[in-house]
């Protein structure tokens, strides 16, 4: 106890020393501007304010003012309370650290200098927050490339898939026309050797398949032009007054034979018979009729195909019923992709018939809908906007009558087999035909002689179609032109119709065709 | 005239510098200078005088330092609409603003609009709004929605703040 008395001077006096020690080297550094301070009372009402708070930019600040007017980072600030604000960035001042020391009367608010650990973290926090970026980046960029890759892998299937379709759609229709042109072909030979020993009905039949083999050959021809045609948006209809019983009868009387030698019956029903006239593309209707009731009758073995024709509100509606194989529900799926056949059902084609229907469907404003079985049966239900028209009967028959006179035909076309024939036909008309193998020697024997029509091939050596037609025009020859061509594109008809042709045919051209039209041109040239 | 202190969170790079610099100064620089600490910057809205804290933004390194929100009047919360990890963030986010100052009116800025690889999905946007939270696509680069960013926060602190409480 004595000792700690005798010590307790001492001690005093060493802690006042202390005391005096610390205020000395406070004042020092309040003198170096190493810090500055800010007394506030808690309604923030300045007390005290050291003189070096203007180095900090909070040069006027008075005592008695409210110091959350002069110092802006003090707004919202609690006076009762400590806080420690590490680095801390004013308009146009060094980085500062701020601390808030509360006491029961006052708050203290001290500012340091921070410019050193604001430059050393800046490096720092900058690389980090950079490297951070770039690998986020690269994360990024391996998704999208992953994405990428998947979206090619996809692809190529496609492409694969697509290629696939493609290799057996080249096959299918290689095989597709074998069979009809061998038909074709071997009935040719057969009729040559025998035509002269065998009977008339015999030969009937042997020309029947050859006509028959011939249609099947035209009409895949003319599947295949539309499929490419359907691509370029090329296709373009052309509705006319049609009768409708006229054609089905026609369809029927083309697809019997086929149905008949499978010995599977062909039913058709129309309701009302006849059926009405009405405004269609004639030759598109055809084509649906002779794909689907086709497809029915090579797709069915045993039973029967039956077709169900029916006019009424303006719709010509038909539903083509088959006792054949059906289809799966997942060929469901892919019976309308262009080239798409059903694996292992020992039928080949081209795949292209179904896709062609529903596009020429389409476009006709109506709808095709396919219901089927596997093993049951297809039905498939067309419905076609139809617009009912009157036909001008007695009209067509005069017209039919008149064209049987002695009309002059100029034929220009170079291949000496179709000339022939088209010859032939018109000559059994009663036609005078002259023919000649290319546009020049047309030109000069037009200039020479007169005649009614000009049957124009496009495609001919020396001076194509184009060139003689327009060089005839140029030279104010008026004789209608007829154009003909292999070509079913929209844009040679379009460019032969601006060289001044006068009507356009497709091959193989159907004489009655070439014979109305001829009317039709001169009628109207007279009627000029 | 009244001052009101509002703060700018939400990850680093997200864009809260530029789109202060786009609202007080109307200037925007492409180049990238991480914010430290906090700076400091004012400007006038309807009389009241705003004290934006532009907070340094979190990283994998540092969470963000609550101190330098204390007393916030309105919290603006920034996500880069070209990172989608940054617009997660504004949940954790705001549970820390929350936990540090109570709630305040925030409103939410998925940034960088202009950006082609701006990309804000439903689900995103939907649990977004769910929070009660006012979200505005913006760009610091072509100042789109900007104003309105800080306009409809500025109208909800004053809805909240009665007269009285404000300096
Ligand atoms: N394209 C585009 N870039 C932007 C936009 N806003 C910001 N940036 C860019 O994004 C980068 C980061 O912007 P800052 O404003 O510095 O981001 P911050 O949120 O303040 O970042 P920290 O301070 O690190 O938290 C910079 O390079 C800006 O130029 C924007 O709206 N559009
Ligand atoms: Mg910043």
């Amino acid at each position: 106890m004595s000792g700690y008395t005798a010590h307790k001077g001492e001690y005093l006096n060493q802690a006042m020393v202390d005391v005096a020690r610390i205020a000395k080297i406070t004042r020092q550094l309040y003198e170096r501007q190493q810090f500055a301070y800010l007394l506030v009372d808690h309604n923030w009402s300045v007390i005290e304010a050291s003189a070096n708070l203007e180095n900090y930019g909070f040069g006027d600040v008075r005592v008695g003012d409210d110091a959350r007017e002069a110092i802006d980072f003090l707004v919202g600030l609690d006076s009762h309370s400590t806080l420690d604000l590490p680095i801390v960035l004013s308009p146009s001042q060094n980085p500062v650290h701020i601390v808030l020391l509360p006491e029961d009367e006052s708050l203290t608010v001290v500012l340091m200098d921070a410019s050193r650990d604001y430059e050393q973290q800046q490096l720092v926090q900058q690389k980090a927050n950079e490297n951070e970026l770039l690998l986020a980046q690269q994360r990024q960029l391996m998704a999208d490339l992953e994405q990428t890759q998947a979206a090619l892998v996809t692809k190529n299937t496609e492409l694969r898939e697509a290629s696939r379709l493609q290799s057996s759609f080249l096959s299918g229709v290689s095989h597709e026309f074998r069979t009809p042109l061998a038909a074709l072909l071997g009935y040719v030979d057969v009729l040559g050797e025998r035509l002269l020993s065998q009977s008339q009905e015999e030969s009937e039949e042997q020309l029947k398949v050859i006509r028959r083999s011939g249609r099947h050959l035209l009409s895949l021809v003319e599947n295949l032009l539309d499929h490419g045609k359907f691509d370029a948006g090329e296709v373009v209809l052309n509705p006319q007054a049609i009768d409708l019983q006229g054609i089905c009868d026609e369809v029927h009387a083309m697809l019997h034979q086929g149905a008949a030698s499978k010995q599977i019956a062909l039913e058709f029903d129309t309701t009302p018979t006849p059926l009405p006239s009405c405004l269609i593309d004639d030759s598109r209707l055809r084509q649906i009729m002779l794909n689907i009731i086709g497809n029915a009758i090579k797709f069915t073995d045993e039973g029967k195909v039956q077709v169900i024709a029916q006019c009424a509100d303006e719709q010509f509606s038909l539903r083509i019923r088959d006792t054949g194989m059906g289809i799966s529900k997942d060929d469901m799926q892919n019976v309308m992709r262009p080239f798409w056949q059903a694996p292992k059902n020992g039928k080949v084609g081209t795949g292209l018939g179904l896709t062609i229907t529903e596009r020429i469907v389409e476009m006709m404003g109506g709808q095709l809908k396919i219901d089927s079985e596997l093993g049951v049966g297809t039905t498939v239900d067309i419905t076609i906007p139809a617009p009912l028209i009157e036909l001008d009967q007695p009209d067509i028959n005069s017209n039919r009558a008149e064209h049987i006179g002695a009309r002059r035909y100029l034929l220009a076309e170079d291949d000496p087999d179709i000339a022939a024939l088209l010859k032939l036909l018109l000559v059994e008309q009663g036609a005078e035909v002259t023919h000649v193998e290319n546009g020049q020697q047309a030109i000069e024997i037009a200039e020479r002689e007169e005649f009614d029509v000009i049957l124009m091939d496009l495609q001919m050596p020396v001076l194509d179609g184009y060139d003689a037609t327009k060089s005839l025009r140029d030279r104010g020859d008026k004789t209608p032109v007829l154009v003909m061509t292999a070509s079913a594109i929209e844009a040679d008809r379009t460019r032969a119709e601006e060289v001044g042709c006068d009507g356009y045919l497709i091959k193989p051209v159907a004489v009655h065709e070439v014979l109305s039209l001829a009317d039709e041109l001169l009628q109207n040239q007279s009627a000029v | 005239m009244q001052k009101r202190k509002i703060c700018m969170v939400g990850d680093f790079a997200v864009g809260k510098t530029s789109l202060t610099q786009r609202f007080v100064n109307n200037s925007f620089s492409e180049k990238y200078l991480t914010t430290i600490g906090v700076k400091i910057d004012n400007v006038v809205v309807d009389d009241t005088k705003l004290i934006i804290w532009d907070v340094a933004g979190r990283d994998s390194l540092s969470p963000i330092n609550t101190n330098y929100l204390s007393g916030a009047a309105g919290i603006v919360m920034v996500a880069d609409g070209t990172r989608p990890e940054t617009v997660e963030s504004l949940h954790t986010l705001a549970e820390m603003v929350v936990e540090k100052i109570g709630q305040v009116p925030c409103v939410v800025a998925i940034n960088k609009y202009d950006h082609n690889a701006f990309k804000l999905d439903d689900e995103q946007q939907n649990k977004l709004t769910s929070q009660g939270w006012d979200i505005f696509k913006t760009s610091a680069l072509t100042g789109d929605k900007v104003p309105e960013l800080f306009q409809v926060l500025n109208n909800a602190i004053g809805a909240v703040t009665s007269v009285g409480e404000e300096a």
